[in-house]
């Protein structure tokens, strides 16, 4: 599985101790941050699907969009400061 | 027949001789010691969690934290030395009961008698955190939210011992909102695995004493009813309109009451309501929710600690009136 994905997972379940990390190893892989950012994107689409299904609910959106905003921080300084 | 006595056949899920009307028949103890809320006639003080928290307009004069009040709790893994605990002991409860039963005037021969016991442990926790910081604390440290909802439920239990030994009541409701106007703020699973276990301890304690259990839980939380009724609590409110009050009636006629019913948001707190609009909102209620018993006519409205409001001509006089005339002998018609 390619780093991106690993970080659209993270993203995804909430995991915002660990996609900075990710996001750098996608980095060093060669992604590129507005890849990664993309990715990131996508992710939170996802978990706003499953809110309006009902599937999750609010503290699970939360910490979606916390483990964002610490992806996007990593990336955006990757990226030579967004 | 009196009020009080028609209102507990209700409550207890049984068929009185009319549909009682909270207002009417019941009386409101909130314990003078300044734990859960701070005392009422404080405009904003610390309660015994040391949250800062504050009696505003909109919320009908009811406290909620202080939004410019730095958090009590910073770090969800460091509860222990951040929270501090109000202390049951250090209150003399034989006094401030006597004085509330003055001040409430309470008269437990013609009125049940409904204590309420605010902040349970999921909104205690989003007292001590922030709303958002509470929310994403469950998600991402279960375990600390979870002894820390225990600590919180050992402090009720304390406090059910001396509510049950120097007030007395009917009724000990206890105050947890886990649903919203639309649903629940978790899911099923998180309120099993983080809350479920305590509140049943909160559950039996309450039903080792004379009192009865009541479970309040705004919002839409018919999703939560299975688990609730599970737990063995046998009374709900405020029961709001928001839920399928005829489908939860299905499971409870005959053993659980339901109290509740009346739209408070679209009706009862809508300034310059009519009194038409009140009076068929009532009527509403009574030929929606009454049938078959186990009914109490209620919301949690933010007239409710405001004297005037029972006046014949404010909100909640009119309700009791017209409660009072078309519920009247409702289950010998």
């Amino acid at each position: 599985m390619s780093k991106i994905e690993d970080v659209k997972g993270l993203v995804e379940t909430g995991k915002s101790k660990k996609v900075a990390a990710a996001g750098l190893e996608a980095l060093g892989g060669g992604d590129e941050a507005k890849g990664i950012l993309g990715a990131m994107g996508w992710a939170m689409g996802v978990v706003g699907d499953k809110f309006s299904a009902g599937e999750i609910f609010v503290p699970e959106m939360l910490i979606a969009a916390k483990a964002m905003s610490k992806g996007v921080g990593c990336a955006e300084a990757a990226d030579g400061g967004g | 027949m009196n009020n009080r006595e028609n209102a507990l056949i209700a409550l207890r899920g049984g068929i009185p001789e009319s549909v009682p009307c909270f207002y009417s028949a019941c009386q409101i103890v909130i314990p003078g010691d300044g734990f859960d809320v701070p005392l009422i006639g404080s405009a904003a003080a610390y309660d015994g969690y040391g949250v800062h928290q504050t009696a505003t307009k909109e919320s009908g004069g009811a406290f909620t934290p202080t939004p410019t009040a730095t958090p009590v709790l910073t770090d969800i893994t460091r509860w222990k030395e951040q929270v501090t605990f109000p202390d049951y002991d250090a209150i003399d409860y034989e006094k401030i009961a006597a004085q509330d039963r003055a001040i409430f005037n309470l008269d437990p021969e013609n009125f049940v008698q409904d204590l309420f016991c605010a902040n349970g442990m999921f909104e205690r926790l989003h007292f001590l955190m922030g709303f958002e910081n509470a929310l994403m604390a469950m998600m991402e440290e279960p375990e600390a939210v979870y002894d820390l909802a225990g600590a919180i439920a050992d402090k009720k239990i304390e406090f059910i011992k001396k509510a049950a030994k120097y007030y007395q009541p009917d009724y000990f409701t206890y105050l947890d909102d886990y649903s919203h106007k639309t649903g629940l703020f978790m899911s099923k699973n998180t309120f099993r695995e983080l809350f479920k276990p305590h509140l049943k301890r909160i559950v039996d304690a309450v039903n080792e004493t004379d009192m009865n259990f009541k479970m309040h839980c705004c919002g839409k939380m018919e999703d939560l009813f299975d688990d609730f009724l599970e737990l063995g609590i046998t009374a709900f409110d405020p029961v709001q309109c928001v839920n399928n009050i005829p489908e939860m009636k299905k499971k409870t006629l005959g053993k659980v009451g339901l109290m509740g019913g009346l739209d408070v948001q679209g009706v009862i707190d809508m300034p310059d309501i009519s009194e038409a609009a009140l009076r068929k909102e009532v009527r509403r209620c009574i030929d929606t929710y009454a049938e078959g018993g186990g009914y109490m006519l209620y919301a949690a409205s933010t007239h409710m600690y405001n004297p005037a409001a029972y006046a014949p001509t404010g909100p909640l006089g009119i309700i009791i009136d017209e409660c009072a005339k078309y519920g009247k002998n409702y289950y010998q018609k």
